[in-house]
Formats: structure tokens, C-alpha cells, sequence
């Protein structure tokens, strides 16, 4: 009788080693920094950047996984997919980190919660790629979430707290429509398992009505999450008042995890729905695109034309989504690797630009920026070029994989709004560079010239010209990645 | 010794990347290094041709492959230098005659502000001409044609602040162009239609069964109207004589021995395509001997000291066209290679004289410069009576085995109208001979002659000019002819015409009533040549503007394009595309200031937002459910 309760299923821990490392290393640095409150921030920085490298060892020895397809009763998927997900989230982190060690210390507002914070907030990010269970999706959402909530109002300033507040309430609102999704995916299909629904949806058995709705709704969640059109509105509010190394890591690291999590969802559970959703993404990237290159034009604070250049990168990744099978998930990956480069990059300068706190994100700060710092004019140049998508830079072949990909599958229109988005796109970014070599400086404050953070600036933009120009060294490992696998 | 032909080319381009990156830090050492490397490039052209020498005579061809240029599917072009009697000819005659001008742009060139630039161009100009006479393929041959219109387009305009210079350069750039683009076209057709762009695979006479001879017709014809710009042919003659607003040494190099004389080899090199045609070759042997005649006699009218030779060139380059025309493509080659050096000879004397009278160009300020300047007064005789035909200079064999040919081919008429170009061209050349150094002096300024460096030059060319007819004594058994005829194949003269010693008279005669012509009226003194332009200056004005083609060409052509292109400029671009650029970036803008207003940073609103996605989302699900 009692043997019985204590056959459990085997548990597996490899595939979470990740997160393990992760959330073992922010405890450690978490109680550190507690009982010991002079700790130097240095080591701090230190002790999290080895928990990441580790992170990221396990996670590359999880590329050659021979056993289950999933672990931990079907929770945790073992795919590359979620390898090459995390070493992306994990390079994220470790550059937020190293950005906001400067930052604060610069701006005196040094706090030690900060690494754990983050972490805490990565291994929610690492872990929602591999979740092979809608609970445990919601749950690493939330894990990611709070952590992210806290670190947008770590600041004491006002937008900063104003930012965190509207996160939060919006945030929830959101949460409570994707958790309102499973349910109805469970009500559907009698399971949350990805692979369970997908059997169910396939075989015909659940209710269609209920799995419509639940796509709908999980699509809600994701839509809040990735800053798609309209339930982008907290994104530029959000970029802006939150401290820019937050905001750096916050912008490329919740939409790498949130588009994985989306493609995981979308191409298993409801890949037998796909005719379903597909003019419903179709919109929201067609809309998305063009509202957040449009409305980008308008700005005149650096940090919110950003915020509203992430939104329509937004809507490229989700084009790449119609496109169904591998040829689309390898395009959202590069997209999303590029991506994740050229923010890094761009928030890296811009808080190189501010020298101290917040108070230089106008576009104005930028007049002439080319007189007080050839490199970081140069740079910011590069990451600029790159996210309108010129050449030679990963930005550029982003969108070329992921047009052919939505062409291949017939959305050429979608193609086209695109193209055309981009065009308009283009106009904002390269305003930024004329005012940088064009136009004669309008104050005379300096820039932040530390040399290591202009080392850590230096990493994505060396990145972004190298996947640029050789965009093989990764297009045949994100090509084996995308293939998931449940 | 083969395996460094490609230093030939290699040695200039060092020379062109070193002058133009460090010429102002070497000072002086920039013309002497630009020249050194000449040299040395010469020198190897003379170790290629001595290991050609020692090859049986039908086994002089060697392919040296560099590597692969393009490969692009089926499309593969190789970096290959073709070394065979007829390039190795063109690559001697620029390299050879390129070197003594190089020496002599030292010293003309010299307190030039931009002289180092100077001899970066004409060391580029070097590489890209052999380049062109090297190439294995057609591609690679284009690559050095485009090249040296380049560097032909610096060099015209390297005096940029001169209006004239400036706008000569664009002319000379734009006319060739003319020629160039046909010239591309006929190349991808070469690729469409024969399968490769590599000499050995389409330049061989069995390719006629490949195409129907039409196909070959537009191919050589498409060929041959590049050859017409770069070699400035009649109708595409205009921009040579005002591209002597280059340096003197430039026209020589460029204008005179090297870069018009392309099309004469690119017309030989694909020979095979003319004779498969037929009426190519005809058109050639038309083109050419207009030409001849044509520029003679604008020659007559020019008062311009440069201006008469650049006529004189074009005139020249139609002989080679009319010999090419009559298959006698070894008699061409030979009056390529005599000419190249008589002259660069009469333009080096030329810019001699300018250098000693401080620029001046104008016959009319001239006369009796003999007196001041006897060694250039010597030498640019030497190369008037080479051009005039006068026996034993080299001029006399070259026009004359031409002539031969003509009268031999059975157009009779061809032959009287050469031979009258022959008259006039010893006319011309003795009108240009008396007026600038006998006669009355009408300087302005005294005159000095130049420092050696200059005229020693002038020597090596003159003993060039002088001695260059024994390359080819005979236009069946001499030797450049024997040489080059594993390429361009032997002469097959046509029977019956005159005896050869007969056409011989003839053809001398005729120099020598031209010179005598000449000499009765700019150098006896008993004829007032002045009085006597007054009276028929309908007839000069004609002669003087090129019997008004360039005007034709300006009201025709290039009038109507400037007001077409104002009229796009700023009605079409202006107004109609720059409207609807500026149109559409306002529209976005309002539409962006709207959008942005939708952000009013009350979290109500945004959930509100939020609210009407959701519905929206789920009014889509109830339809597909439905």
C-alpha cells in the first residue's frame, strides 16, 4: 500500500540543469549579498556571470540529449530548440548584467537584488523554451514577469516606478487571459500537455469551439508578452521608464522567450489548427509592423522610438510564424538572434550616451553625437543599419530569411507590407544617424567613455556584422534547432 | 620566364597604388619610380617574347591561368593571360613606347601640384591596356577596355580647373561609352550564343558551324562598334581632338600609340568573327578608309598644333581599320606598331615645343623654331617624314605594303581614295612641319629648347620612327608579319594589280607631292598662305570644325538630350517624383502624429486597447467557428 505511493516517475533533472544552475547561483548571490552587505558588486557580477557560462555549458551538453522526448511527466521538453534558445537568453542576460553593473554604479543607485533579479528572471525565460506543459508555461511566464516587474521599478525615479506599475496591472490583466487560455485548452482536450493536445486536436476528439478560444486567448497572453499590436501599448511607457540596462535586457530577453514559447505552442499543440490561426497571426503581424514603424516616426525620445522599433520587430518575427515547419521557425530563430543583437547594441549605446541615469535619451542628446565619440556614433550607426535591415549586417539577412520563408509559404502580401514597413522604418532609424554626423552638437555633455562598457557595446556589434556577412557559422545550427521535438 | 608575365601587368598597378597613396611624399621619386617600373615591365616583355621566339612557330600560344575570376552556375570566367605573337606585340608596344614617356613625363610634369596623382593614372592607364591585350577571355578584355576609358577620362581631365579639360574628359568618357555599350552588348551575345567567353573556345574558324553567319555578323559588328569609339572612328571621331586638352604626354600615350589603337586589336584579335561575316569586313574596310580621308583633310584646317596630330591619329587608325578590312590584319598591326612610334614621337616633339614656348599651342604664334629648338625641330621632322611615307622610315613601309594590298584586292576605287589620303597626309604633316619651325617667326615669347630628359626620349622614339620599317619589309615575308602569323594567318594576296616596285613609286610619289605641296605653300614663302585662308575661309571653317560634325552632333543629339534631361530634371523629378516622395513622407507623418496620440499613458486606455483586440480576436473566432 504504501510502495504504491512511493513509485513516482523517474525524475530526470538534466534538461532543467539550466535552470537549476541558474536559480542555484541567484540564491547563492541573493544570500551573499544578505548576510554579507559589503559585498563588492564586482564579485557579485562575478559569481552570476559563472552561474550563466554554467547555465549555458549544461545547456550545450543538452544538444546530443539521447533520452525522452520530455521529462519530468511530459513537463520539459529536450529539444534543440530549447537548447539554442536558452544559450541565446543566456548571452542576453549576461550582457544585461554587465550593462547594469556599470550603469548603477554610475548612477548610484547600485542595488545588490539586481543579479539575482535577473537571473531569476532569465531561468523563467530559459525555462518557458523548454516547457513542454501550458502550466508550466504560465508558470515560467510569471517567474519572468515578476522578476522583470521588480527590475523595471529598481529605480527610484518616477517614471521608472510609473513604468513598473502599469508592467504589473497590464501584466496581470494579460496573465489572467493566458491562464484562462489553458483552461480552455484542458476543457478542450483534457490535458494542458502540449503533446496531449495536439494528439487530441488531431485525432478530432476535443472540442473545436474550445480550442479556437483557447488559441485565442494563450495568443492574448503571448501577444502582451512579445509587444504585438494592440497589446503593445505598456511597451513604450515600460522602455522608457525602466533603467536602460534593464531595459536592454528586458526588450531582447522576454521576446526571445516569449516567441519560443509561441512557436513551441503554435507548431505543437496547435500545428493541427494551423489553418486557424494563421489568418489571425497573419493580422496581428500585418498590423503590428506597420502601426510600430509608423508610429516610431513620431518620436522624439530615443528609448520610446526603440520601444516602438522593438514592436514592429515584433511583427517580423510573427510573419516569419506563417510560415509554418522548420523553414519558418529557423527564420524567427535568426530573426530573433539579430534581434536580440542590435537592441543589446543599441540600448548599450544609448546608455553610453546618457553617461549618467536617464538624463540623455532625447533625440536632441544625439545632435553631432559623431564630434564627442567616433565610436559610439559608429556603433549605434551599425546597430541602426542593422535593424532597418541594410547590409552587410545580421539584420539584413533576418529579414531576407524571413521574407522567402513567408513567400515560400504564399503570404506574399504579408511580404509586401513588410518591405513596405521596413521602408518607412528606415526613415527613423537613419534620421538618428543624420542627427549623429549632420548637425552640430546642441549641449556640450559628455559621453560615458569607460572603456569596458564600450568593449561589452563592442561584442553585438562585432556579432552583427560577422552573422551578417557569414550568416552560414549559425543559419546550420539554428537550422538543426528547428526542428522541435515532442 | 612565362611564369612572371603577370608581373607585366602587376608592376604598374604597384606603381598606380603606391603613386596614389604615398605620390606626395616621394615628391620627384614618384615619376622616376612610375618610370623604373616601366622599365622592368618592359624588360620582361622582352624575356616573354625571347622564350615565345624559341617555340616552334605554331606552338606560340600560352595560357597562363591566374584563377578563377567569376563562377557563377554555368557561367565561368577565368582570370587566364593569354601570351601569343599578337599580344605579345601590343604588350611591347605599351610597355616600350609607355616607358620612354614615362622618362619624358618626368620632365614635363615636372612642379606639377598633382604629379604623383599624375603617375598613378598612367600607371594604372599601363595595367588595365595590358590587361586588355593579355586577356585570355572576353570579360577580362572588357575589364581593361572599361579601365583605360577610365583612366583615359583622369588623364583628359587631369587639369580639371581648365573648363575646356573638365568638360573634353566628360566628352571623350561619354562618346566611347557610345561605343562600349554595343561592344557589352556584343560580348553576352558572344556568351549566348557560342557558349564561352574564352578566346581559344570561340576565336577558332570552326566555330562557324556553331551559329548561322548572321549571328556572327552582329557579333563583329557589335564588337567592332566599340572599337569604332575607343579608336575614334568615324561618327564616333569627336572626342579625340578635344581630348588634347590632356597632357601632351598623355595624348602621346593614350591618344596617339596605345589605348585608340585597341579597337585595331580587338578587330584583329576576333578576325575569326569578321571573316565568317563577311559584310563585318566590309563595313571595317568603309569605316576606315572614310575615316583616313575624312580626318586628313579636317587635319588641313587646324590651327591647333595638337589638334592637327589628333586628326592625324584618327586618320591613321582608319588606315589600320582599312587594312583590317582587307584581311591584311599583319599590315595593320605593323602600321599599329610604326605609328605608335613616329607618333609618340610627334607628340613628345610636340609637347616639347609647348614646354619651350610655355604652353602655347597655336600655329599661328609659331614659325622658325628650328632656330631655337633644333633637336626638337630634328626629331619632330624625323617623325613628319615617317608619317608622310617618305622612304626608308618605317611610315613609308607600313602605308605602303597597305596600299599594296588595296590595289591588289581589286577595289580600285579603295586603293585611289587611300592614296589620295596618302597625299594628304603629307600634306597636312608638312603644313604642320613649316608653319610651326621655318618660316617667318610669329612667337610671342622667346623660345628655349627642353632639358634632356625630355629629349632623349625623343631620340629613342626617333630611332623607332626611323628604323622600325625592317620589323616589316614586306608585307608577305617580313618579319612581324611571319610573326604574327600563327594568329592572324597568312596573306593571300589577290593576283593581278601592279608590280610591287610600280605601287612603290606611286606611293612615294604621292608623299612627296604632298610634301611639296605643302612646302610651296606654308614654306616657300612665294605663297601667302594667310591671304590665301581669307579667301576661301568657307572651305576652312569647313575643314577647321571637323566639316561641322560635332556641331551637327550638338544641335541633333546632344541640344534636344539637355533640354529632354532640364525638362526631367525639374518638371518630371522635381515636382512629380520628389512630390510624391515628399507626399508620402507627410502622409506618414500625420499618420504617425495620430497614431502616437492613442498613447495617452493612462493604463485605462491601454487596457481599453487591450479590450477591443480581445474582441476583435474573438469576432474572428466566431466567424471561422460559424
Amino acid at each position: 500500500m504504501l510502495a504504491q505511493f512511493l513509485i513516482h516517475p523517474p525524475i530526470q533533472l538534466g534538461p532543467i540543469g539550466p535552470e537549476l544552475v541558474l536559480t542555484g547561483t541567484a540564491i547563492v548571490v541573493l544570500l551573499g549579498a544578505a548576510f554579507n552587505p559589503r559585498i563588492g558588486h564586482s564579485t557579485l557580477l562575478l559569481v552570476s556571470l559563472l552561474g550563466l557560462a554554467g547555465a549555458a555549458l549544461v545547456s550545450i551538453g543538452l544538444w546530443d540529449w539521447g533520452g525522452e522526448l520530455t521529462v519530468l511527466a511530459g513537463m520539459v521538453a529536450t529539444d534543440r530548440f530549447a537548447v539554442v534558445a536558452r544559450l541565446i537568453l543566456l548571452g542576453i542576460a549576461a550582457m544585461g548584467l554587465v550593462y547594469g553593473y556599470h550603469y548603477f554604479r554610475r548612477s548610484g543607485e547600485a542595488r545588490a537584488e539586481f543579479y539575482p533579479l535577473v537571473l531569476f528572471a532569465t531561468a523563467g525565460m530559459t525555462l518557458i523554451a523548454a516547457a513542454a506543459d501550458l502550466i508550466l508555461v504560465f508558470l515560467a511566464l510569471e517567474i519572468l514577469s515578476l522578476s522583470l516587474y521588480v527590475l523595471t521599478g529598481i529605480s527610484a525615479r518616477l517614471s521608472s516606478v510609473e513604468g513598473s506599475m502599469k508592467y504589473f496591472l497590464l501584466g496581470a490583466f494579460s496573465s489572467a487571459f493566458f491562464l484562462y487560455g489553458v483552461a480552455m485548452a484542458y476543457g478542450a482536450t483534457g490535458s494542458t500537455r502540449l503533446s496531449a493536445i495536439a494528439h487530441a486536436l488531431a485525432g478530432q476528439t476535443g472540442s473545436l469551439g474550445l480550442a479556437l478560444a483557447a488559441v485565442a486567448f494563450l495568443g492574448i497572453g503571448f501577444g502582451f508578452k512579445v509587444a504585438a499590436v494592440p497589446f503593445h501599448m505598456w511597451t513604450p511607457d515600460v522602455y522608457q521608464g525602466a533603467p536602460t540596462p534593464v531595459t536592454a535586457f528586458m526588450a531582447a530577453g522576454t521576446k526571445v522567450a516569449a516567441f519560443a514559447a509561441l512557436i513551441r505552442v503554435l507548431e505543437t499543440s496547435f500545428q493541427p489548427l494551423t489553418l486557424d490561426w494563421t489568418p489571425l497571426v497573419w493580422t496581428i503581424a500585418a498590423v503590428t509592423v506597420v502601426a510600430g514603424s509608423l508610429i516610431a516616426i513620431a518620436q522624439t525620445d530615443i528609448k520610446r522610438m526603440l520601444a516602438y522599433s522593438s514592436i514592429a520587430h515584433a511583427g517580423f518575427v510573427l510573419i516569419a510564424l506563417t510560415a509554418a515547419g522548420q523553414d519558418g521557425i529557423s527564420a524567427a530563430l535568426f530573426y530573433l538572434l539579430a534581434y536580440a543583437l542590435m537592441v543589446l547594441g543599441a540600448f548599450g549605446v544609448v546608455m553610453l550616451v546618457s553617461a549618467r541615469g536617464e538624463g540623455r535619451t532625447s533625440l536632441a542628446s544625439y545632435a553631432g553625437l559623431y564630434r564627442r565619440s567616433r565610436l559610439l556614433a559608429g556603433l549605434l550607426t551599425l546597430f541602426l543599419l542593422s535593424l532597418a535591415g541594410i547590409p552587410p549586417t545580421a539584420g539584413f539577412i533576418a529579414k531576407v530569411n524571413v521574407f522567402r520563408a513567408a513567400v515560400a509559404a504564399g503570404h506574399w502580401p504579408l511580404v509586401l507590407v513588410g518591405v513596405l514597413a521596413s521602408v518607412v522604418a528606415a526613415f527613423f532609424y537613419i534620421r538618428v544617424m543624420v542627427l549623429m554626423y549632420m548637425q552640430e552638437p546642441q549641449d556640450d555633455a559628455e559621453p560615458d567613455r569607460s572603456p569596458w562598457p564600450r568593449v561589452a557595446v563592442a561584442v553585438p556589434a562585432v556579432l552583427t556584422l560577422l552573422f551578417g556577412v557569414f550568416p552560414g557559422i549559425v543559419l546550420g545550427v539554428l537550422d538543426k534547432a528547428a526542428i522541435l521535438r515532442w | 620566364m612565362l611564369r612572371s608575365v603577370w608581373l607585366v601587368p602587376a608592376l604598374p598597378l604597384a606603381g598606380a597604388a603606391i603613386n596614389l597613396f604615398a605620390g606626395k611624399r616621394l615628391g620627384r621619386w614618384a615619376g622616376i619610380l612610375a618610370s623604373g617600373l616601366m622599365v622592368v615591365a618592359f624588360a620582361l616583355a622582352l624575356g616573354v617574347l625571347a622564350y615565345l621566339l624559341r617555340l616552334p612557330g605554331n606552338e606560340r600560344l600560352v595560357v597562363r591561368h591566374l584563377g578563377d575570376w567569376i563562377s557563377v552556375g554555368s557561367f565561368r570566367v577565368a582570370a587566364d593571360l593569354r601570351v601569343d605573337p599578337l599580344s605579345v606585340t601590343m604588350m611591347l608596344v605599351v610597355t616600350g613606347v609607355g616607358a620612354v614617356i614615362h622618362v619624358y613625363s618626368i620632365g614635363y610634369m615636372d612642379g606639377d601640384p598633382r604629379y604623383g596623382r599624375f603617375f598613378s593614372y598612367m600607371n594604372l592607364f599601363c595595367f588595365f591596356m595590358l590587361t586588355l591585350v593579355l586577356a585570355q577571355n572576353f570579360l577580362l578584355l572588357y575589364l581593361g577596355w572599361e579601365g583605360v576609358g577610365l583612366c583615359s577620362y583622369l588623364l583628359i581631365g587631369f587639369w580639371f580647373e581648365r573648363p575646356l579639360a573638365a568638360s573634353a574628359a566628360k566628352k571623350a568618357f561619354v562618346v566611347t561609352r557610345i561605343g562600349d555599350t554595343f561592344m557589352l552588348v556584343g560580348i553576352a551575345l558572344v556568351f549566348l550564343r557560342l557558349g564561352s567567353l574564352d578566346f581559344s573556345a570561340v576565336l577558332r574558324p570552326s566555330i562557324e558551324s556553331v551559329q548561322p553567319s548572321g549571328v556572327f555578323t552582329v557579333i563583329a559588328l557589335l564588337l567592332f562598334a566599340g572599337a569604332v569609339g575607343k579608336s575614334a572612328q568615324v561618327p564616333l571621331h569627336t572626342w579625340l581632338p578635344d581630348a588634347m586638352e590632356g597632357p601632351t604626354p598623355v595624348s602621346a600615350l593614350i591618344h596617339a600609340a596605345t589605348m585608340v589603337t585597341a579597337g585595331v586589336y580587338l578587330v584583329a584579335r576576333t578576325h575569326v568573327f569578321f571573316e565568317i561575316s563577311g559584310v563585318a569586313l566590309t563595313v571595317v574596310l568603309v569605316i576606315g578608309l572614310v575615316t583616313a580621308v575624312y580626318a586628313a583633310t579636317c587635319a588641313l584646317g587646324q590651327d591647333d598644333l595638337k589638334r592637327v596630330l589628333a586628326y592625324s591619329t584618327i586618320s591613321q587608325l582608319g588606315y589600320m581599320f582599312f587594312a583590317l578590312g582587307l584581311k591584311a590584319y599583319a599590315a595593320a598591326l605593323f602600321l599599329l606598331v610604326t605609328h605608335a612610334f613616329y607618333k609618340a614621337l610627334l607628340f613628345l616633339s610636340a609637347g616639347s615645343v609647348m614646354h619651350g614656348l610655355g604652353g602655347e599651342t597655336d600655329l599661328k604664334r609659331m614659325g622658325a623654331l628650328r632656330r631655337a629648338m633644333p633637336f626638337t625641330a630634328a626629331m619632330f621632322g624625323v617623325g613628319a617624314l615617317a608619317i608622310a611615307g617618305v622612304p626608308p622610315l618605317s611610315g613609308y613601309f607600313a602605308k605602303d605594303q597597305i596600299l599594296e594590298v588595296a590595289n591588289r584586292s581589286g577595289y580600285l576605287i579603295a586603293w585611289l581614295v587611300a592614296l589620295a589620303g596618302a597625299f594628304l597626309s603629307a600634306l597636312y604633316i608638312s603644313r604642320l612641319m613649316f608653319l610651326a619651325f621655318f618660316g617667318q617667326d610669329r612667337t610671342e615669347r622667346a623660345a628655349h629648347e627642353s632639358p634632356p630628359v625630355m629629349t632623349v626620349p625623343l631620340a629613342l622614339l626617333a630611332v623607332g620612327a626611323v628604323f622600325g620599317g625592317v620589323l616589316g619589309l614586306s608585307v608577305t615575308s617580313g618579319r612581324l608579319q611571319g610573326f604574327l602569323a600563327p594568329v592572324l594567318g597568312e596573306l593571300t594576296e589577290g593576283a593581278g594589280g601592279l608590280p610591287t616596285a610600280v605601287l612603290s613609286v606611286i606611293s612615294v610619289l604621292a608623299a612627296l607631292a604632298g610634301i611639296a605641296v605643302g612646302w610651296l605653300v606654308y614654306g616657300s614663302g612665294k605663297v601667302d598662305w594667310v591671304a590665301l585662308r581669307v579667301r576661301f575661309a568657307g572651305v576652312h571653317e569647313f575643314l577647321a570644325h571637323g566639316w561641322y560634325v560635332d556641331d551637327v552632333y550638338s544641335t541633333s543629339l546632344v541640344a534636344p538630350g539637355k533640354a529632354g534631361a532640364a525638362f526631367l530634371a525639374s518638371a518630371v523629378d522635381q515636382r512629380v517624383i520628389d512630390g510624391c516622395v515628399n507626399g508620402v513622407g507627410q502622409l506618414f507623418q500625420w499618420a504617425a502624429s495620430r497614431g502616437r496620440r492613442l498613447q495617452t499613458g493612462l493604463v485605462r486606455n491601454y487596457g481599453l486597447a487591450f479590450l477591443v483586440g480581445v474582441v476583435l480576436i474573438f469576432v474572428y473566432v466566431g466567424v471561422r467557428l460559424s
